[in-house]
């Protein structure tokens, strides 16, 4: 971006910030803010000590140890809290509403040749033209602390333009800092039109690059050769002219290794500016990433905590009564009884070599009543362990690389953030790194680190207030400011429950019938998912291609707005594999996945369709 | 038990590291050489420097930092070749058009998947990734070498192979965007117009970009990748290898391909090979095919066990296949099977998974013989591998011994998924009945099976 443009877009900006009145946050009388004696977290390597911080006009105007409040500022006691430059978010899809983005599936009748719009290719999209002041998503980002993001719009192939966005403001026009910040892609391709697969996505983005290349050519052959051949508008090509120039990055989402390669492979072959984007397995490239330059923006959604690990942590009977409840549900079926009957010969076997050497080294466990544990099993959850340690400690590994790394949160939830980063510096990540990549690393790859990042005079005022330093558990945000507008937030009451814990609400809400639809390769598949029960909960899978066969759901676990399962289904004549369905509710709506080996896993979304009468008013009246 | 659990670490954590070497050295000692091109070679050591057969002969000596293998009683053949594959690649068929010729399973390279661990095991140290049969023009190709432990899909290429593309002849294409899309191709006759189309796009837009080069015309034509891979193929840079059965579907490609003049191309299956054996022959076309695989759909029920014997004995450059990550750990047998049928000679049977294929994939100046200066690519056999008997105890790949029969643990992943749960014994040797030429197509003629 150009710098007289960003500096026009803020005195603008600014111009209509004090002309603005937000009564739903604060009736603004003043435009002058003095809060003091609290703890100043002025970089995240630099602390100010006990101070006082004057805001005029959305600036820091100024922050010293002993002041006096002027008399048109509102005075905010700080009471010793804890004050931090506000977050700034790497990337996210801050205020664009998820319908937007979706493809319209208008009847194409040829799959190889469908318009742009059918497989989500719409570069020519700005990112602040999509955004929603009012979505509920922006209250997310700051009441955890965040006042700025590069927002990049929904969609798939080429979703569209990244903008820069700042927090505060009526309109999508107040709130955009840069209209044009980047070009997002995901290497998403879109079933049943060209390109559906990687393959066809690479080869696609491969057409897409040179022909815009090409016309850039032509347009400037055209302009300087009068009665040339004029070179046909096309929005789409336009929009990446500027990355072939290198006048605006790639945003690429990599979320694993694989992803990573071939974003670098095609960076090599045409020679843009690569920004990585979500990246969750990249420990391994961090030296590869930083000779070649790339921008990385680490993902915020780190792996689950394994359920049996949880459950050793609370004593082995639940895990017991599951076990023996997945054996249950197993044994249905002429064909699964045959199949089990080899799986539990083969267990059996091993089990029996495992008991062997367990023979050999009793005398050193002679005290310890320990079932004998299969060796193989053994191993593959140690392999699982130390994977699970490499994900979770892939930010660390970045900083030790000496790359300046920013968060996405495209995956990852903004309201995980701090728990997340807890994970991430229990792992290895230093203090100062995590606010670094919520702070001055996003405002330098953004090129807007003169304007926000740290708490100077000058700069912006966006920081927060928490009512104890930032990292300690019972820490909350109370207050934000972005560019000198003040939003309160209310302190939450913690939750009696140690996370991870489903509520009986939510188990409550859980019983009924769900109509789901999966995305398989072949189309896509509808049915319902039926919950029953009080406290051990069941669940039933039907398909409405094939209603006459219900499959039982076994080796459920319930977490804290999740269920996880498995269910027998059928990819082929006779042929049946488990599937995993990992649900996750957002009140009468749910999302998630089902994974087959080897088939990888298809997105499912789902709602309630019916609730039962009896169980309802059961709970109603319970609740009252 | 814990120690086991250690050794099995210890294991893998060698075979991680080990893997920073694209190249080795191996001086395997006192071994029956089967060199394919030079005859048997008796009671002979076989040195492997830095990646590149270095010398063959008897008492060959080296420093203590090489390996060393004994091999008395033991024999040693190039390692084996498979022309068609569909292992380590995420993806398989783009098969929403005809016509897919810009698109390249080496984009979709895939280094973790534990096939190609078990492809070393049958002795496989390079195969062909190919595109699916759902296309008239399907994808380009990759040729890679198993080395099995990189992480980055570049490594896995074989650098400076020649290019390769898939085309599909018959039932496929017919029935994906025939009977799927209600396009042409539906009938064989549409078939050919499909391919004389897109020769004639292909040279049109050579002579567009020639015009526009030589100044002829001012402005650029659009840029297409797959014009430009139609004209690659006319200019002769990329190798066709062509799924097809029926003989008179072969005999219309080659007469599509006489009048564009293209001459390299590997017939793939070509079950019906037997009835134009002269003519593949004279043409100059290849054939890969199956030992004895035939009748899973209507058009490949006439067919012969005699096919590669009838084909090789004709003068027609013919390799054996296996087309399914099952049959990739045993071409060996499949080899053998041209010998039951065909009565083919030792090296003639051996040629068909070696030098042949080699010769298909335009590789034959680097691999598919025991010949100095030719890459370290070596297996070897417990026995002769054309016993029922014998069984690969070392497979090498350029020097780097990437499968030990006696180091072989049984969890040999690359890459866990620290989600995933540990996977009981069913759920992980289920079968995939799938026609893997046909992955990723079912949604496009049908919606169920």
């Amino acid at each position: 971006m150009k710098k007289t443009t960003l500096h026009l877009c803020l005195a603008l900006w600014t111009f209509q910030a004090a002309a603005q009145i937000d009564y739903d946050v604060y009736p603004e009388v003043t435009n002058t803010y003095f809060i003091n004696d609290v703890h100043i977290q002025t970089s995240p390597q630099d602390s100010f000590g006990l101070g006082d911080i004057l805001i005029k006009d959305g600036r820091i105007s100024q922050i010293s140890r002993s002041m006096t409040a002027p008399d048109d500022a509102y005075v905010i006691e700080g009471d010793s809290a804890f004050v931090y430059p506000a977050f700034i978010a790497g990337l996210s899809h801050a205020g664009i509403s998820k319908e937007e983005g979706k493809k319209d599936r208008p009847k194409v009748k040829f799959q190889g040749y469908p318009p742009n719009s059918v497989v989500g290719i719409t570069p020519e999209k700005k990112a602040f033209e999509l955004v929603d002041p009012t979505n509920e998503s922006i209250k997310k980002m700051k009441s955890n602390g965040f006042a700025m993001a590069q927002v990049v719009p929904r969609g798939t192939l080429l979703p569209g333009q990244g903008s820069v966005m700042v927090f505060d403001g009526e309109s999508n026009q107040d709130m955009v800092l840069i209209e044009s910040v980047s070009q997002f892609m995901q290497m998403k391709g879109t079933r049943g039109f060209y390109p559906s697969t990687i393959i066809g996505v690479m080869a696609k983005w491969r057409d897409l690059y040179n022909q815009a290349a090409t016309l850039s050519q032509h347009q400037d052959i055209s302009a300087r050769t009068p009665q040339s051949k004029r070179a046909k508008k096309d929005a789409a090509l336009e929009a990446l002219i500027p990355v072939t120039k290198k006048e605006l990055p790639m945003v690429v989402l990599t979320n694993k290794v694989k992803d990573l390669h071939k974003a670098l492979a095609l960076k090599k072959e045409l020679g843009y500016n690569l920004v990585v984007a979500e990246v969750q397995q990249g420990w391994s490239l961090t030296e590869r990433l930083k000779n070649e330059q790339v921008t990385v923006l680490l993902s915020t959604k780190l792996p689950k905590e394994k359920k049996e690990d949880k459950e050793e942590k609370k004593g082995d009977k639940k895990s017991d009564k599951k076990h023996a409840k997945s054996k249950d549900a197993k044994g249905k079926g002429a064909e699964k009884m045959n199949a089990e009957k080899m799986a539990m010969g083969e267990a059996d076997k091993m089990k029996d070599k495992a008991k062997e050497k367990m023979d050999g080294d009793k005398k050193s466990k002679a005290d310890k009543k320990e079932k004998p544990k299969d060796p193989e099993v053994e191993a593959m959850k140690a392999r699982s362990k130390k994977a699970f340690e490499e994900y979770v400690g892939q930010a660390a590994a970045f900083e030790k690389a000496g790359i300046p790394f920013a968060f996405s949160f495209l995956e990852g939830k903004p309201e995980n953030i701090k728990k997340t980063l807890g994970r991430m510096m229990k792992s290895g990540l230093t203090k100062e790194a995590a606010l670094a990549a919520l702070t001055t690393n996003p405002a330098r790859i953004l090129g807007i680190d003169k304007e926000v990042g740290t708490l100077e005079k000058g700069k912006l005022a966006n920081l927060f207030v928490s009512d104890a330093p930032y990292f300690d558990k019972e820490s909350n945000i109370k207050m934000l400011f972005v560019e000198g507008s003040m939003t309160e937030f209310e302190v939450k009451k913690k939750k009696k429950k140690d996370g991870g814990e489903a509520s009986s609400d939510f188990k409550a809400n859980l019983v009924g019938t769900w109509a789901y639809e999966v995305e398989t390769p072949g189309g896509p598949m509808d049915g319902s998912v039926i919950i029953k029960g009080t406290d051990d909960l069941s669940v039933t899978v039907t398909s409405d291609d094939d209603p006459e066969e219900p499959r039982e759901g076994r080796d459920i676990t319930l977490g804290e707005e999740s269920i996880s399962f498995v269910i027998d289904v059928e990819v082929g004549p006779g042929l049946e594999v488990p599937a995993t369905l990992e649900l996750e509710f957002n009140g009468d709506s749910f999302s998630g996945t089902v994974s087959i080996d080897e088939m990888g896993s298809m997105p499912i979304t789902g709602t309630k369709s019916s609730s039962p009468e009896h169980n309802h008013h059961h709970d109603h009246n319970h609740k009252h | 038990m814990q120690k086991n659990l250690i050794t099995i670490l210890f294991v893998l954590g060698v075979l991680l590291t080990g893997t920073a070497q694209e190249s080795g050295s191996v001086l395997i000692k006192n071994a029956t050489l089967i060199t394919i091109t030079d005859g048997v070679k008796e009671d002979t050591d076989l040195l492997i420097k830095d990646g590149k057969i270095s010398s063959m002969g008897a008492g060959l000596s080296v420093g203590s930092e090489v390996k060393v293998i004994d091999a008395e009683g033991m024999y040693v053949m190039p390692g084996i070749i498979d022309a068609h594959s569909h292992i380590a690649i995420d993806a398989v068929n783009e098969a929403t058009d005809p016509v897919t010729a810009q698109v390249w399973v080496g984009d979709a390279l895939n280094p973790f998947d534990v096939n190609i661990y078990r492809a070393l095991a049958g002795g496989v140290t390079i195969s062909h990734a190919m595109h699916g049969s759902a296309n008239a023009i399907g994808g380009q190709c990759e040729t890679i070498k198993h080395r099995w432990g990189v992480t980055d899909p570049e490594d896995m290429r074989m650098k400076d192979a020649p290019r390769t593309i898939k085309f599909a002849l018959g039932e496929n294409p017919m029935r994906v965007h025939g009977e799927g899309q209600s396009i042409v191709p539906a009938t064989r006759m549409g078939m050919e117009q499909v391919f004389r189309n897109s020769f004639e796009e292909g040279k049109a837009y050579a002579a567009a970009w020639k015009n526009f080069a030589s100044g002829k015309s001012k402005t650029p034509p659009q840029y297409s990748l797959q014009k430009q891979t139609m004209a690659d193929i006319i200019a002769g840079d990329i190798i066709i290898h062509c799924h097809s059965y029926r003989a008179d579907e072969i005999l219309m490609l080659m007469d599509v391909l006489e009048d564009y003049g293209v001459n390299k191309i590997c017939f793939q299956h070509v079950n019906e090979g037997f009835k134009v054996a002269p003519e593949l022959a004279a043409f100059g076309a290849h054939a890969s095919v199956f030992s004895d695989w035939w009748a899973y759909k209507f058009e490949v029920y006439y067919s012969t066990a005699y096919n590669a014997a009838i084909l090789a004995k004709n003068g027609v450059v013919t390799s054996i296949n296996s087309d399914s990550r099952e049959l990739i750990r045993h071409l060996y047998h499949e080899a053998a099977k041209s010998q039951k049928y065909g009565g083919l000679s030792d090296e003639d049977a051996l040629k068909l998974i070696t030098i042949n294929p080699a010769i298909q994939l335009g590789i034959d100046d680097r691999v598919g013989s025991l010949e100095k200066g030719k890459d370290g690519d070596v297996v070897v056999f417990s026995k002769h591998p054309l016993s029922i008997y014998a069984v690969p105890q070392y497979t090498i790949v350029d020097g780097v011994v990437r499968f030990d029969v006696n180091e072989d643990p049984s969890d040999m992943r690359l890459d866990i998924d620290p989600e995933e749960a540990i996977p009981t014994f069913m759920e992980k040797t289920e079968h995939n009945h799938d026609d893997s030429c046909l992955q990723d197509v079912q949604g496009h003629f049908s919606h169920k099976h």
